[in-house]
């Protein structure tokens, strides 16, 4: 589970493989839980993806290019398997816990919770 | 609520490189995984207690980041709160850490850090417990200079593991306790303002015009203070500041190197302490300021200039030499072993010099006595050894040397004990000059007694000689010997001066002899025979002894008015072994009689005589003895009803002997 049952919105979105790229100044909103098996989200320069759920990596990864920028509203979870990759100069955003069994690498900023 | 921390599980690694930033008021980072598995980088925390911890939550957990210097929170911690509320920082061991915006900063005990500590527009920051700077390579103690307590000073610092330094620009200030381990000398370079107590383990080095100021507490200097060019202070009213075994204090060959001691501050020195500045006018010590020498082995002792004189000097536990000569605001005190002086001068004021355990300072002690008092007796080299001044040279010194033959030295009389005294100016003073029984020699006569010790002014070469120091009319000898409540004894007598007779004169630069043994007695006021104070030694002649009027009228066997002493004579039919009756006016020998107590010899052997030299210009009569206070001019006088036997009489040409009692001359 990436979250809670009281907390689970209504949505997944799940990666079974693919490749995901939200190419350069595109704008993509995950209204729920995104689980992401074999295969890779990239969010490229100048890009934002904003998940209003949780973000689980099982195998695959997340990779965030340069000025992207990209909000998870609840949990971002890296299983044994997936890699997280914040290059700079970028932001990334978590409101909930970052829970790492995997790789969590980061060359610009990562935001964990809120004030 | 959801829970904002990052939560690093056993296969987890984070490789950061940039920052990782918490907003929340209790984000943790949370660990689970080896150390290797956080890299550097940055972690910044932005609530109010944020922090590590284990997997858990546990801040102590084994795993958690900072808990152990093993794992020291790698990369830079950076507490960066901007808020009204304060923010705690967590106790941790830290590589580099930095606060940053304008929340107070609550720094708690055992923060420790590693490599850099940066203030970067940060709020007000409160220490309590200790700070450490605790890297394997120098580091930099970064400045903290809050003038009061309220804040922006460190409470407790303690340096460990490496070479720290105060940078030129810096200004460090302390609350309370300052401690460095071994391995942590510290280059002040800038300014350091201990608090209260200190622990120094490791050398502290004073340069570029650095500063280091004591606090107020006790500081225990366990390594060397080298003070090459700046200033170190012993605060005002400090408590001691004690360079133990076997550290020194060390101020450097150059006038840039400063040592000053404030008001009431005291500076212990068991190891040593050395000023290699010549002219040794880079010290100031406050009046007030004590600085005791108190090494439990043989003790060198730093020398001073006269503008750079020591307040107060103590020396206790062992014996002291001198490095140089050594000046004194006010006070002196020798415990437990000598100040050995050689060859050079204590000098000191009007102060106290005070001794215990028959201590004493040997060779010169110099007394500048403008200012003196006629009511103070202004003790010299030891507890005994003293002047009391009616009229006080501009200064005056006392060269004591115990187990040294003084000038025109005797060894079957006198103490081998050499005092010099040197003054410039007038005299007029009771001397008192002590010595030890050690001082007196195996090669004493069987006639030399301490009882009859006494004072001379004695010459050097190229022609050595002595004159016995009878000053007073009536005389003043006080003597105590060695051996009684204290291992000096001690003779004194009053009224010596600079310029007069023989027997009052002590001449500059000579020797205070001590001679125990029989001069010839010479009468100093006119009296009854069994009077002390008609003689020069302040006690009746005995059978032994040789006595000498001359210029006064001496009476025995009845009462004159001139001193009305009615004691009798204690060795009337022994007297003394001569007689000399002088030649100046007034000199007159009276024997008389009262009832039954009229009859007087000298001791009956052949070599005692009596030789009258005086030309007695009154005619008296012979039937009526004058009891008046008058002196009367007729030589030698028997009165009727007394006897005067002597075994030989010399009356010289034109002198006279009037009898008209009973003269016997010659042996029955």
């Amino acid at each position: 589970m990436l979250c809670a049952p009281d907390e689970c919105s209504a949505q997944l979105v799940t990666n079974s493989g693919a490749m995901v790229h939200v190419q350069e100044g595109a704008l993509v909103v995950i209204d729920g839980d995104v689980q992401s098996g074999d295969g890779d989200i990239r969010v490229y320069d100048g890009a934002s993806l904003r998940c209003t759920g949780s973000f689980r990596l099982l195998l695959g990864g997340l990779y965030m290019e340069r000025t992207s920028q990209v909000t998870i509203e609840r949990n971002l979870v890296i299983d044994r398997f997936g890699v997280c990759w914040r290059y700079a100069p970028g932001l990334l955003n978590v409101y909930g816990v970052i829970r790492n069994n995997g790789d969590l690498n980061n060359e610009g900023e990562i935001n964990i919770g809120r004030p | 609520m959801m829970a904002q921390h990052i939560e690093n599980d056993v296969n987890g690694v984070v490789r950061n490189s940039g920052v990782l930033r918490f907003h929340s008021d209790t984000g943790q980072y949370r660990n689970a995984a080896p150390y290797s598995s956080l890299t550097n980088g940055t972690i910044e925390f932005l609530g109010v207690t944020n922090g590590f911890a284990d997997l858990t939550g546990n801040p102590r957990g084994a795993s958690a980041f900072g808990g152990t210097r093993a794992w020291r929170v790698p990369g830079t911690v950076r507490y960066a709160r901007n808020g009204v509320q304060d923010q705690f920082l967590q106790a941790r061991y830290y590589t580099d850490l930095t606060l940053d915006s304008a929340s107070v900063k609550r720094i708690p005990d055992s923060v420790l850090v590693g490599n850099l500590y940066e203030l970067i527009n940060s709020g007000p920051r409160r220490y309590v417990g200790t700070f450490y700077y605790d890297g394997s390579l120098p580091q930099r103690i970064t400045q903290e200079n809050g003038l009061t307590s309220i804040g922006n000073r460190y409470n407790n610092l303690s340096l460990l593991f490496s070479t720290k330094r105060v940078a030129d620009v810096d200004e460090v200030r302390l609350d309370s306790v300052f401690t460095n381990d071994a391995a942590s000398s510290v280059d002040v370079n800038g300014s350091l303002y201990w608090g209260t107590r200190a622990r120094t383990a490791a050398v502290l080095r004073i340069d570029s015009n650095g500063l280091l100021v004591s606090g107020s507490g006790v500081s225990l200097i366990g390594a060397d203070i080298d003070v090459r060019n700046g200033l170190l202070v012993l605060n005002d009213r400090s408590d001691s500041m004690i360079i133990e075994q076997p550290a020194t204090l060390r101020v450097q060959a150059s006038p840039t190197a400063q040592l000053t001691a404030g008001e009431q501050s005291q500076l212990i020195v068991r190891g040593d302490f050395v000023n290699a500045y010549g002219p040794l006018t880079n010290m100031r010590f406050h009046p007030s300021s004590l600085i005791a020498f108190d090494a439990l082995q043989p003790q060198q002792m730093q020398a001073t200039s006269a503008s750079s004189a020591y307040g107060n000097l103590k020396t206790t536990a062992s014996r002291k030499t001198a490095r140089g000569d050594i000046w004194v605001e006010r006070t002196i005190a020798v415990h437990d072993s000598d100040v050995v002086m050689l060859p050079y001068t204590l000098s000191m004021k009007l102060g106290v010099a005070s001794y215990r355990n028959d201590a004493e300072v040997i060779g010169a002690l110099r007394r500048q006595l403008i200012g003196s008092d006629t009511s103070t007796t202004y003790v010299y080299n030891n507890a005994f050894t003293s002047m009391k001044f009616e009229r006080a040279p501009s200064e005056l010194t006392m060269d004591v040397r115990p187990l040294t033959s003084p000038n025109a030295y005797n060894p079957l009389t006198d103490v081998q004990r050499k005092i010099t005294v040197s003054y410039q100016g007038q005299l007029l003073a009771t001397v008192s000059a002590a010595y030890k029984a050690s001082d007196i020699p195996s090669t004493w006569g069987p006639n030399a007694s301490e009882r009859l010790m006494k004072l001379y002014n004695a010459y050097g070469q190229p022609l050595p000689r002595a004159f016995k120091l009878a000053p007073s009319a009536p005389p003043t000898y006080v003597r105590r010997p060695a051996g009684a409540g204290s291992l000096f004894g001690f003779v004194q007598v009053s009224g010596v001066v600079d310029v007069g007779p023989d027997n009052q004169r002590l001449d500059s630069g000579n020797d205070l002899l001590l001679r125990a043994t029989r001069d010839t007695m010479r009468a100093i006021a006119s009296g009854r025979w069994s009077n002390p104070f008609t003689w020069d030694e302040a006690r009746e002649p005995e059978p032994i002894d040789r006595v000498i009027i001359d210029g006064f009228t001496v009476h025995a066997g009845f009462v004159r008015d001139n001193d009305r002493y009615a004691v009798n004579e204690a060795y009337p039919d022994s007297l003394v072994r001569s007689i000399l009756i002088g030649q100046r006016a007034s000199t007159s020998l009276l024997i008389g009689s009262t009832g039954t107590f009229s009859s007087f010899s000298l001791v009956p052997e052949a070599s005692s005589y009596i030789t009258v030299q005086r030309s007695g210009t009154q005619r008296v009569s012979l039937q009526t003895q004058d009891v008046s206070a008058a002196n009367l001019d007729v030589g030698l006088l028997i009165y009727r009803g007394a006897t005067l036997s002597t075994p030989l009489l010399t009356v010289d040409p034109l002198s006279t002997v009037f009898n008209g009692g009973y003269l016997v001359v010659g042996m029955p």
